[in-house]
Formats: structure tokens, sequence, C-alpha cells
């Protein structure tokens, strides 16, 4: 806990921050003076405020129940910006870097072609109270900064299928030599629209560390001018408050002199494309387009190319460009309906338009579909569950992977539906599915070839998950984060024990109930690679335990004890000794962890890739320093007081 | 020189705070139901005054307090943290500390109702273990929530800090000291895992809770046992009933600065039968004097 010195000290800022302006009045000189001044009597009826409710998010780090590290702290007033750290009041996500790709756990990427140039990995939604256009949106991030890359905003009174906005969208900030807070507030598309809700999407591949965020605040104004002008350059300075928080635009421009941007009031619409199809009208210029399609070339090439090289080149198309080729010719036509091209099908990207009529214009192609991706999809509420069942017992008799992450039209008769028409499902992933009650406690069949399935932050009970275990015989891996409705984790460590010996990785995160007995069971499990015991309370003295475990699973790559603080160096060193092929491990919080054990850990875990050390109060700068020359291969993590938590892999 | 350095910071950062407590009743609009509201002025002082840190706000030695606004509720809360844990290296005001500051976040994120005290005592214990730097210690909690809707106060209890009400110069409403043994209040505690064992450890559930009715110009002190087992009833009585009713600021700040100013006078004075010294020779002990310990002083009056 970092104690609050009574005061705010400028001269610390400003050593704090990479750039500024300064907005008290005593050091400006006359030209700023004269410049805002001329621009308050342009920018009247702008309004500043911080997000005020949390409406959606994809992970958190902290347990629903939880103030720490979770969602909820985002809202209002920063409460340690420009502080830089590791605090509990701000939010933080559930993972960084590579390392979960990396893990045995990972996933495999669904249509990889349509993911675009930027994957978004995690999303925010947050609501503010006063409807405004957006001006200015500013992200206070305290620690690690640079993963925010999209920043959209749903329009009001809009239905929510046309509502969402792009309003921001850029790669992730190489923000690794940063060791300071920063205030992101990119330039953002300007449109006309009041909009009350924002949708901040992140990608974390690129961060060294969690991301951790203070505050979101919106500036903007209430009403578009009818002169349909607005001269930009004075928006970044009136974000003036009275703590004077400092600008740092991502963007290496001369902050004080924007441009003369003028928006013209017919701004760029999308136009109306002449067809229904529903990817279509994301596209812009599709008037060109088609009108250069129209025209008759000399000679088509194309005509040479046999079938099958034309369906291996569109093979690496993303959907939007596929539905054009579709159109181009009766040939054409004939190769892109083929449902070859959708037997992986990824919508994520296209979460902000999904609906109804997106997911039927697919129906006629989609009989061998194999996977599916419909992450986020839910956020437009654009779907009902009973249409997203019809379409299961249509298209998915051949499903194997089946991802509804952040659905929120999953729910119990969705699970039966697939449970019944999916016979072949492998993977099923329900991440933040919260609207699912798990009433219907056992489903009607097994789930024959089920091997992954992902459980985290749904509310899914003992009975229920008990009854799904046993249907899953060939279950390798399994995810139940979060899940705060289990009141006996020990009673599923024992039913996995004895139903499925061949689990491969298990994730407990925030298990709170899982206690000595539970890992005890877990020792039949001579195949497992991945065990995330992070912040299960129960086992804070694990005893024996531990012990046991590792000497029973000698696969084990990837093993997180986050803060059970009766982990001592025996543990440590045992990891080691038994667990050859240890490669991520994480020990944050362990006050018990001493400087020996570590350095002889180090020693005999060749294979060792990644290792946390944050929070353990034996171990000082010095000693990570020593270790980091030593063993360059490992990433050790450790936020030293200059914050140089410096490792680029 | 140090005390009155300290206790000037003290009275403008005081005053700060007072003022932005003052009531609605100030002001030209006059609402149809007047909610209640605290005022409330704080002083206090560590055992052990050192000059190397500057004072921080929220903490005297191993107290706490917070003061916070939730959305129809007014709280004030005071800790103690056990001194004891300084032997095993392990420093006792951060315990305290975080667990009033956690209080204050609770109550300004709105995740308590108004009448459920205890509950944000325990939601505060929890949080201690949901923070990656492991926290460790022990203190006992005072809580009391105005509730402004019903213009009642509710409060838990745990350990020997507590409050008082007075009313028209009686005590009308006030807190029981709870122990174990003597000089070994119940306490909430975070143990090393390695001694969970053998620490004194009270649930959150043992705290005492009660609800009552406050009227305008009601006097609430809330201090921890410095204050308590330092000065008698009586005077604490005096001087609670000259500021029934006061809005002034600054006249609640002078009298939570005398209570102070008291308790740490007859703390140290070797010779005189503090109500400490009078509970320990009822426990067979023979001892005078006042107890030397920190200070925390919490004086609110009800504004409606």
């Amino acid at each position: 806990m970092n104690d609050e010195q009574v005061g705010f000290n400028l001269d610390d800022l400003r050593k704090l921050c990479k750039s500024y302006i300064d907005y008290t009045r005593t050091y400006m000189d006359r030209k700023q003076v004269r410049r805002i001044n001329k621009q308050r009597s342009t920018l009247d009826n702008f309004v500043f405020q911080f997000s005020s409710e949390v409406v959606d998010f994809s992970s958190q780090y902290g347990s629903d129940i939880s103030i720490s590290y979770t969602a909820s702290n985002v809202t209002g007033r920063p409460s340690k910006f420009p502080n830089y750290g590791d605090f509990p009041q701000s939010y933080v996500m559930r993972s960084y870097g590579p390392w979960r790709d990396l893990a045995p756990s990972r996933k495999c990427p669904i249509m990889p072609q349509n993911a675009g140039r930027i994957r978004s990995e995690d999303y925010i939604i947050l609501s503010f109270e006063i409807p405004v256009v957006p001006l200015v949106i500013s992200i206070f991030e305290t620690f690690t900064p640079g993963s925010v890359v999209r920043i959209s905003g749903k329009v009001v009174d809009l239905p929510d299928t046309m509502a969402w906005r792009l309003l921001w969208e850029g790669l992730p900030q190489n923000c690794n030599g940063l060791r300071h807070s920063r205030l992101f507030a990119p330039k953002l598309n300007y449109i006309k629209e009041l909009v009350k809700e924002i949708c901040i999407e992140f990608n974390h591949s690129q961060l060294d560390y969690y991301t951790e965020l203070d505050a979101v605040s919106m500036g903007g104004i209430l009403k578009y001018p009818e002169s349909g002008e607005l001269d930009i350059i004075s928006i970044p300075m009136v974000t003036h408050t009275s703590l004077g928080y400092v600008y740092d635009n991502n963007e290496e421009q001369d902050q004080e002199i924007l441009s003369d941007i003028r928006v013209p009031s017919m701004a760029s619409n999308i136009p109306m494309s002449t067809s229904l199809d529903p990817f279509l009208k994301l596209i812009k210029n599709i008037e060109e387009l088609e009108n250069e399609w129209r025209k008759e070339p000399d000679v088509d090439y194309t005509l040479r190319l046999p079938n099958e090289s034309l369906m291996q080149i569109f093979s690496y198309l993303d959907l939007k460009s596929l539905r054009l080729c579709m159109r181009v010719c009766k040939r054409f036509n004939n190769i892109c309906t083929d449902g070859y091209f959708y037997r992986e099908l990824n919508l994520k990207p296209y979460w902000c338009s999904f609906s109804y009529s997106m997911l039927i214009s697919l129906e006629p192609y989609c009989n061998q579909m194999t996977k599916l991706d419909l992450s986020w999809c839910g956020i437009t509420k654009g779907i009902l569950s009973t249409a997203f069942n019809l379409f299961i017992k249509k298209c998915g008799t051949n499903l194997t992977h089946l991802r509804l992450d952040c659905c929120g039209f999953v729910n119990d008769t969705t699970l039966i539906a697939i449970n019944l028409f999916c016979k072949y499902i492998k993977e099923l992933s329900l991440r933040s599915c919260t609207s699912i009650d798990f009433e219907l406690i056992c489903p009607p069949q097994k789930f024959p070839e089920m091997e992954r399935i992902d459980f985290y932050r749904t509310n899914i009970t003992t009975d229920c998950l008990h009854f799904y275990i046993t249907c899953m015989p060939k279950l390798k891996h399994i995810n139940l984060g979060s899940c705060k409705r289990i009141d006996c984790m020990d009673h599923i460590a024992y039913t996995l024990s004895s139903s499925n010996k061949q689990l491969v990785s298990v994730d407990f995160w925030k298990s709170y109930t899982l206690s000595q007995t539970g890992l005890r069971f877990l020792t039949a499990l001579k195949q497992l690679e991945e065990i995330d015991l992070g912040w299960c309370l129960g086992l804070s003295i694990p005893g024996d335990s531990l012990l046991d475990l590792v000497k029973s699973c000698p696969k084990l790559k990837k093993i997180i004890v986050v803060s059970l603080r009766g982990v001592s160096d025996r543990d440590l060193l045992a990891f080691a000794d038994y667990c050859p092929l240890l490669e991520q491990i994480d020990l944050v919080g362990l006050r018990a962890i001493t400087v020996d054990a570590c350095s002889k850990f180090l020693q005999k875990c060749k294979n060792l890739k990644l290792m946390d050390v944050n929070f353990c109060e034996n171990i000082k700068e010095g000693d990570v320093q020593v270790w980091r020359l030593k063993y360059p291969n490992v990433c050790i993590q450790f936020t030293t007081s200059d914050h140089s938590n410096v490792y680029h892999y | 020189m140090q005390q009155i350095v300290t206790t000037g910071r003290l009275i403008s950062r005081a005053l700060w705070n007072g003022f932005t407590n003052l009531a609605p009743s100030n002001s030209e609009h006059v609402n149809k139901k007047r909610e209640p509201s605290f005022l409330y002025a704080v002083c206090g002082f560590p055992k052990e005054s050192s000059r190397k840190h500057p004072p921080i706000k929220g903490k005297f030695g191993d107290d706490a307090w917070f003061s916070a606004k939730g959305k129809a509720t007014d709280v004030l809360g005071v800790a103690d943290g056990v001194g004891g844990w300084r032997h095993y290296g392990i420093d006792p005001g951060e315990f305290s500390s975080f667990l009033m500051t956690t209080c204050e976040r609770l109550v300004s994120l709105g995740k308590i109702k108004p009448n459920e005290p205890n509950k944000l005592l325990a939601q505060s214990y929890y949080e201690l273990l949901e923070n990656k730097q492991p926290i460790l210690g022990s203190s006992t909690a005072c809580v009391v929530v105005l509730n402004k809707e019903t213009s009642s106060i509710y409060t838990a209890n745990i350990g020997d800090s507590g409050f008082m009400v007075v009313r028209g110069g009686h005590v009308v409403h006030r807190s029981e000291e709870q122990q174990h043994y003597f000089n070994t209040p119940y306490q909430l505690s975070v143990p090393p895992p390695a001694h969970s064992g053998q620490v004194l450890s009270d649930s959150p559930d043992s705290a005492d809770t009660s609800d009552f009715a406050v009227e305008n110009g009601d006097v609430i002190l809330l201090a921890t046992d410095g204050v308590f087992d330092n000065v008698p009833d009586h005077l604490l009585l005096k001087e609670l009933s000259k500021i029934e009713g006061v809005r002034d600021p600054t006249k609640l700040q002078c009298a939570a600065n005398t209570i102070a100013w008291m308790a740490r006078i007859l703390a140290f004075d070797r010779s005189f039968l503090s109500p400490f010294a009078l509970s320990a020779q009822a426990n067979g002990i023979n001892t005078v004097g006042g107890k030397p310990d920190d200070i925390t002083v919490l004086l609110a009056t009800i504004a409606i």
C-alpha cells in the first residue's frame, strides 16, 4: 500500500511525465493564454466527464465480488494517476504478452485470414452520464501502457446493431521503455452523433507485463454545430481539469499546433450499396469499386486458371473480400459459395454489426462448417437465443470447435441444442457467458468427443459441473477460473481425477473452495502439463499437497501459485526437482520464498522461459539483475523501484 | 513544538475536510425533506511522534481513520492496529490503514447498503486477502454509517475502539468494549500462514452491530482506546455537551483538539487514575497512570 502524501507536487509530476501541457495559469505564456481565450468562445457546451458505469467486459484479474484489480475501478475519477505502479485500485485484465499462446492450454485461431491487421483480445464497454459528440477520449494508464487498439462509440437512439462507430484504431503501441503512467488520448475520427457508451479493445501481445487502467474520460460537445464546421484546433487544450492532467499524444505530433481540420457538413457517410448483403455494407467506397467492376476488361486472365487454383487463392481472403468476389461473375459466385470456404467461420471482427440477418445470410453455405467463432457477437444483442439454437440445429452437425465468449444470447437452451445437435464437438468456449443459469443439471447426452471446455466467469454450479465433466470422457483442457457459484471445488477435483485421467490443463483461478484434499485428488492426473492455482486461498497453507502433486505430474510445464502465501522454498525446489519440463511459473506475492531457493530453481530448470517474482518480500533488485544476466533466456518479472521491468523478447 | 506543528497541519487539513462537509442548510435552496449529514473534525496523536516522516492523512501511528460519502450514506470509521506485531517485523499500521482506505473505496464505489456496516467491515477484511502485496497484522475496527433516508446510524464494532452519542448532556448510545481478556480486544487479523493457529483472529461476524435514530444536533464521538482508556467519561461528556448542535467547523475542530490533547496529557501522566488503571486494578493488576497509546478522535455532529 503506498502512502498518500498530502498535497500534490507539480515538479514531481513533470519529472514523471514525458511531455505535458501545464494548465495552471501562472505557468502559461501569453500566446497560450490568448489561444485559450479564443477557444473558449468557439467551444462552449463542451463537457468533460469520467465514465460512470461499466456495462460489460471480457475479463478481469480480480474476482467479481471484490474491488481489487477489477473492472469497476475504471469508473469515476482516477485514484492513483499519475502514480505508476501495480495498484489494486486499477483495472487489470487476465493475461499479457505472448505467454498465453506459449502455454499448453493455447487455443488455435479460427479462420486466421479473417482476423485483420489488429486482433483484439479483451474489451470493456463503459457508459457515461451525458451523451456528447466525442472529441477527445483519454485513457489513464497507470502500469505498462500500450495495449489499447480500438475505440468505438455507440450512438444513442439507434438499434444496437447499427449504432457502433469506429472512433480510433491502431496497432498496440510499443511502450516497453516507458516507465511512467500515460494519458492516452489518440486522435479520433470525428462523427456527428451523440455517444453515450464506448468500447475499448485491447491487444496485450506486445506487453511486458499486465496493463492497468485507472480511469477513462470523454470530452465532447453537447450538440454538433449547425453550421457543420468544427474548429478542431482547440480540442486537446480544453481537457483541462483542476488537477492539471497532462497530455501525451501517441503519434509524434506537435501537440500545441494541430493542423486546422475542418469537418465538412456532408461528412463521408458510408454509401449505401445496392445489395442487401450485410457484409458489403461495412465496406466504404463500395460504389467506386462496383463502378470499376462494371467496366469490361480486355482480357480475363482468371479464365486460364482452373477452379481449384482459384479456390486456393480465395482461401486466403477474409470474409468481406470473399463476399465481394462472390458478386463479380457467375463463375466466381459458384466458387465462392462453395461450403469449402465456410468450414471455418470467425465473426468476431464484425461484432459491432453482428445481427440475425448476418448469420442467416451465411446459413446456406454452412452445412460443412466445422469451426465457428462468434466471440463478442452478443454485445449488439442482435440475435435471440432461439434463432441461434435453430442455426445450430441446421448447421451444427459437423461442428467441432465453437467459441461463444461474452455472448449474452447463450443460455441453457443453447447448451441443450449444442448437446443434441453437435455430436462431434471437441472444443466449446463459454467465457463470460453470464446469461447461462445452469438450471438443467444434467446434459441429455454425452459429449463423446469433447476435449476442451472453457467455463471462465460463468455461473455454473457444482452439481451441474459434475455432470458435465462425467459426460466428457475425453476431456483434456478445462478452465474453471472465477466460477463463483462453485461451492465445493474439492468435489470437482475428485470428479476430474476419476473420470478424466488424461487431463492436460486445468485452471482453478480464484477458486476459494479448493483445499489440500482437492489438490491431492489431482495427483491421479499423470498427464497434467498446466495447472493454475492462482488465488486459491483455501490452499494458502498447502502443506505437502503441492509436493505430492508435482511428484506425480512430471510433465508439468506451467504452474501458477499466485498469492498462496504458505508456498515455501521446499515447494519451489520440489518444482525444480520433479518437473524438468517447466516453462512458466508465477510466484507473485509469496513472502516465504528466499533468494537461495530461487537461484537453485533457476539453475535446475533448463527449459524455463517465464518466472514472475513480483511482491516477493525477500527478493531484491540486485538479485534479480544478477539472475537476468546469468539466465538471459528466462523472462524474470520483477518491478524494480525505478520500474525498469526490462526484458525484451 | 513538533506537536503544535502537527496540530496546525491537522487543523488546517481538518478545516478543509470540515468545509467540504458543510451541510446544505447553508445554501438557499430548501429541500422538502432535509437529509442529515455528518459535519466532522478529526484530531489525533501517534504514540511516538517521529520527525522523520511527514504526517500522513488517515493515520496516527498505528491508528487509522476514514470518512466517505456514499449514495445515501455518510460513513466514518476508526481502526487501531495491534502493536504486538512489531516484534515479528510486521508494521501494525499497514493493516489498519489498508482496512480503512478499503472501507472508503467500498463506500464511494457504492458497494455497501446503508444498513450493513458489518458487511462493510467484512468485505474490507476480505479485500486484504485479494491484494497481491501480502498484508499481515491485526486491528480493531469501529464503523458508523449514517443512513440519510432514515436519519439513523448503523454501527459495527469489533474490539475496544468505540463510539459515543451525546444528546442533551447525556450519553444516549455507546458501544461496548469487546475483549477476550484484559488488554486483549477482539481483532480482525491476517496472520502469517505458518502461525495461523496460534494467533488470535476474530471473524467479522463477531462484530457488535446496532442502529439508533439520531436527531439534529446530536454529537457522535468515534475514537480508539487511546481516548477511552485515558479520559474519564465525565470529562468527555463535558466537552461533547459544549458542541451539541454546533455547525461551525472551527468550534468542532477545537473540541476535537481538546479531547485529543486531554487524552495525550493524561496518557503520559504517571500518577493519574485513568479508566485503564481502574480496569487493571479490577483485574488484579496494581497500577496507576495513563496508558500511552495512539490517539484518534473523530468528532461529528448531525446536521439536518
